[in-house]
């Protein structure tokens, strides 16, 4: 048996001095709102002249069961879905591409990946608001070249917020899909090949099966951003195309009904927590095939 | 017969100690009787009682442990025997569950390992590679704020004495796994500490390398002076360079004593299959002291009581007598008669295995012609070489 | 696999992650107020962008957040990072929890949640409130790019560094750290950058006044599609391929000597 790192024999109040700063910044701005959301949530109402909530009441949970509202939380579970799907569908041939590739070209074709990941959301879905939009690309185009008389209605609907929100989180799934699909360990494929395997038969009963981490991570992050989204149904998406991200914010700027702006965000919250604990659950396969 | 070559210290007169205070403690007590009774006041460094737990797993049990000053001791054993974990706890890397640990007379409990004047070459050295050859012979110096004209003598010796001299100025990763070696002894050594620690050091070199490392760490030893307490799995090591080695085994120590005692008197089955080859005799003790085996009465090393017994007879001690060589048997040994059913060239010779009625008795014989496969053999050996074991 | 059809795939998929941007980029050279067609080229939209000065406001006031939320993410993240490595640490699980809900909440949750915090404790939005939700969801990045890092490291130098009388401060000081400084870098330019691009928690607690670039931006392109939203965008994108690169030149060393 050998010993594992060395243990450290300062006291771990010790330990707890260095961390608390830290902790503390998350406790306050991250577990400390979730509780008063809560405390929000479950409250009749905002009090006269002070931020504070007063009553208590389930009435806010209960109305978010109402058509009106369920069925923007089932449009947003839809359009997430469909989102992951799509991210999934497009995505993993290209994280297989660049896995595979030679060492070299790979942090480069990484890169590719990673610069529209990290530029301004805003400015992304901004660009396919300049494709899509009236006086866009895509219209003046067809425009052009004479096979639509009058500008198609292409901005402004469910269509156009799933071109969005794929667009926009594509190399969310990507990245850790490569990371788990780089570390595969290529002389598993070598022995299935050697085995009897067309490459077919090789990809769907090694590398699929193999693969099934990265695949539950990124379509998990996909989902996760999608389904809470606020900017992209709201810059491309019409009124009949909200999801509950716009309801949210609607409900704490607009409506300020903070009570039932709180209770639809802890929704979206416990949906959220549910999923992520789930994939964890259902995603157990640590080092199978994995080199090293 | 008791052995009259034996060095001093490893077997006990039946009938008394020479420390009334130590009460005979049965039939193995013979193995331990030296490191019990011995006074703290020689010892560099002393482990008494010792146990470690990692959890509920049991890494070291009981164990009893003295290193004298100026000697090399070699902790041997399979991986998981406890020997690094014994290591660690003397560098202070972790704490003892019970028992004591006590350097120069002082107990080390809850010294922190950058307070304890012991110093560590790591299995794989654990170079900074940040800092320059130079800056890592020098960290321990300036951890103890040490003037730098101080630290430049120093590190220069130190460096000249693994002879590294002239590459200070160069990078971990520059340099050959040897070299980084050494570097890794030179920072250690030039913190003068009581006891140096080497935690299986020269695993990641090649056979010729490793060969000539081991002399040279062993003149280094001799000529500081200084206490080593070397951790290796590689029994060749432990042999070639030890002043003594425990061979351990599942936390404990199975047998303390020179190189030469734990090879040719070993203690019990495992240190005698651990170092070297040996052949297990088991059989059951007659009257008059033999063993009994396979039909055979066989004199051994020292007169049997009663029940099973099992002696260990290395193959180089057994010698073969067949139709091409000479009887060079001597009056009063044991004789085996058998036949060849394996032949194998080894380099220093060929080993032979003989079936003697019905069990396989391997045999080294000397580099040149030999009996072939298939045919009668007669194996002599004295009885002396059948080292009795416990299980 | 397919090699060619991967190949050709793969071009397919950059092309669909590129297109949108480039064309994006090209039409900010349009001499165009409205339509996608070329008309000509001009730079009349980067000196339109140069003169507006709410705009440059913007970007002040996100520089100084993106600073500042950087250096304190850094820190405290660092810190967390250090304490959480090879300790003892009880309740550890639920630090461990606690650092995972900024990863896996929803921008808008923890949007609403601020402003519900400062809303409650009668703490005026401004940049300060800004700054404070930035740090409290980066301290998570950053503690895991040097937790990565940290896995990575050999574990012996710190054993080293004691067995040879460095106390723990100075084994930090003089091993860790230095061996940490890429990694740290990194995750700074991660805070820097989150903070940067963030849009939704900026949103929920910036006050009047405390206009970050993306809620500048926000607003430009909902009260009319300015031309001069596609020449901030490119300029946004150059920088962004310059971070990326710094942050993928930073996060490559291994330390095997």
């Amino acid at each position: 048996m050998t010993p594992g790192p060395a243990t450290s024999r300062p006291s771990p109040w010790k330990g707890w001095a260095i961390l608390a700063p830290g902790v503390l910044w998350l406790l306050a701005l991250v577990a400390a709102p979730l509780v008063l959301m809560l405390l929000y949530s479950l409250a009749s109402r905002l009090a006269a002249g002070s931020p504070w909530p007063e009553g208590f009441s389930g009435e806010h949970y209960i109305r978010l069961i109402d058509p009106l509202y369920f069925k923007i939380f089932v449009r947003s579970i839809f359009q997430a879905s469909l989102a992951a799907l799509f991210s999934l569908a497009l995505g993993y041939p290209l994280a297989y591409y660049i896995a595979r590739s030679p060492l070299a070209k790979r942090d480069r074709l990484l890169l590719l990946v990673i610069i529209p990941f990290w530029t301004n959301f805003l400015v992304r879905t901004y660009a396919w608001m300049v494709m899509l939009r009236a006086q866009g690309v895509v219209n003046s185009l067809l425009m052009a070249t004479g096979l639509i008389s009058e500008p198609l209605p292409l901005l402004y609907n469910e269509v156009a917020v799933q071109v969005g929100l794929v667009y926009t989180l594509m190399p969310l799934l990507i990245l850790p899909l490569y990371a788990n699909l780089e570390k595969m360990d290529q002389r598993l494929l070598d022995a299935a090949s050697d085995l009897g395997a067309t490459p077919s038969a090789a990809f769907w009963s090694v590398t699929w099966p193999l693969s099934r981490p990265g695949v539950l991570l990124g379509c998990m992050m996909v989902f996760i951003s999608a389904f809470g989204m606020y900017l992209v149904p709201d810059l491309m998406g019409g009124a009949r195309s909200i999801m509950v991200g716009n309801l949210i914010q609607n409900q704490f700027l607009q409506a300020r009904n903070w009570p039932f702006g709180a209770a639809a965000a802890l929704a979206l919250t416990a949906i959220v927590l549910g999923l992520a604990l789930l994939v964890q659950r259902w995603g157990r396969l640590d080092g199978q095939g994995v080199r090293r | 017969m008791q052995g009259t070559d034996l060095a001093e210290g490893t077997r006990l007169p039946d009938n008394e100690s020479f420390f009334p205070a130590c009460p005979p403690m049965g039939e193995h007590a013979e193995i331990y009787w030296a490191e019990r009774c011995e006074t703290a006041t020689n010892a560099m460094v002393e482990f008494r009682g010792v146990s470690k737990f990692f959890g509920s797993t049991g890494a070291l049990d009981d164990l009893n442990l003295v290193i004298r000053p100026g000697e090399f001791l070699t902790l041997l054993g399979p991986s998981g025997c406890g020997k690094t974990t014994t290591l660690r706890l003397l560098a202070g890397f972790e704490e003892p569950t019970t028992g004591q640990i006590t350097l120069a007379g002082e107990s080390v409990q809850n010294l922190p390992a950058y307070k304890r004047p012991v110093n560590t070459v790591f299995q794989h050295y654990a170079l900074f590679p940040h800092m320059t050859v130079y800056e890592n012979v020098a960290f321990g110096l300036r951890m103890q704020k040490v003037d730098d004209a101080q630290i430049k003598q120093r590190v220069e010796r130190a460096l000249a004495q693994v002879r590294l001299g002239n590459l200070g100025s160069r990078r971990p990763r520059e340099l050959s796994g040897g070299q980084q070696q050494r570097v890794a002894l030179a920072r250690a050594l030039v913190m003068e500490p009581k006891v140096l620690l080497l935690d299986e050091p020269l695993g990641a070199l090649d056979l010729q390398l490793r060969r000539a490392v081991q002399v040279e760490l062993k003149q280094l030893q001799r000529e500081l002076g200084a206490t080593f307490l070397y951790v290796t799995h590689d029994q060749e090591e432990a042999l070639a360079m030890s002043d003594r080695i425990a061979v351990m085994r599942d936390g404990k120590i199975e047998q303390l004593g020179t190189p030469e005692e734990v090879y040719l008197r070993p203690a019990t089955r495992f240190v005698a299959q651990f170092l070297g080859e040996a052949n297990l005799l088991e059989g059951t003790a007659e009257p008059g002291g033999r063993l009994r085996w396979a039909d055979h009465l066989l004199a051994v090393d020292r007169p049997l009581s009663g029940g099973g017994a099992t002696v260990a007879l290395r193959p180089e001690r057994v010698r073969v007598i067949w139709r091409g060589g000479v009887d060079i048997s001597r009056p009063g040994e044991n004789r085996l008669k058998g036949q060849v059913i394996e032949r194998l060239f080894v380099g220093t010779g060929t080993r032979l295995v003989v079936e003697v009625a019905g069990q396989p008795v391997a045999a080294l014989l000397p580099p040149g012609p030999g009996p072939d496969l298939g045919e009668s053999v007669e194996l002599a050996f004295p009885a002396d070489q059948c080292v009795v074991v416990a299980s | 696999m397919k090699g060619r059809w991967l190949k050709l795939y793969a071009w397919f998929a950059y092309g669909f992650l590129y297109l949108p941007i480039l064309i994006l980029m090209l039409l900010s050279f349009n001499a165009s107020r409205t339509s996608s067609v070329w008309k000509g080229f001009t730079l009349d939209w980067y000196v339109k962008l140069l003169s507006n000065d709410l705009l440059w406001e913007a970007v002040r006031n996100s520089l100084v957040v993106a600073v500042s939320a950087a250096a304190l993410s850094t820190v405290l993240g660092t810190m967390t990072a250090l304490a959480l490595n090879r300790n003892r640490i009880p309740g550890r699980m639920l630090v461990e929890g606690l650092l995972y809900l900024p990863l896996i909440l929803p921008d808008i949750v923890l949007g609403v949640g601020a402003l519900v915090l400062f809303t409650a404790l009668g703490i005026k939005l401004g940049l300060g409130t800004i700054l404070a939700a930035h740090v409290g969801t980066s301290i998570s990045y950053v503690v895991m790019v040097l937790r990565a890092r940290l896995a990575d490291m050999d574990q012996n130098l710190e054993d080293a560094a004691r067995d040879l009388g460095a106390t723990p401060w100075q084994t930090i000081r003089y091993v860790t750290l230095p061996l940490l400084a890429p990694a740290i870098l990194a995750g700074g330019l991660l805070a820097f950058t989150l903070s940067l691009d963030d849009f939704i928690l900026s949103f929920f607690t910036a006050g009047p006044g405390a206009t970050t670039l993306p809620l500048r931006i926000y607003g430009m392109v909902k009260t009319g599609l300015t031309p001069e939203v596609n020449a901030l965008s490119t300029v946004l994108l150059l920088l962004t391929g310059l971070a990326t690169y710094l942050y993928q030149r930073l996060t490559k060393n291994g330390d095997k000597a």
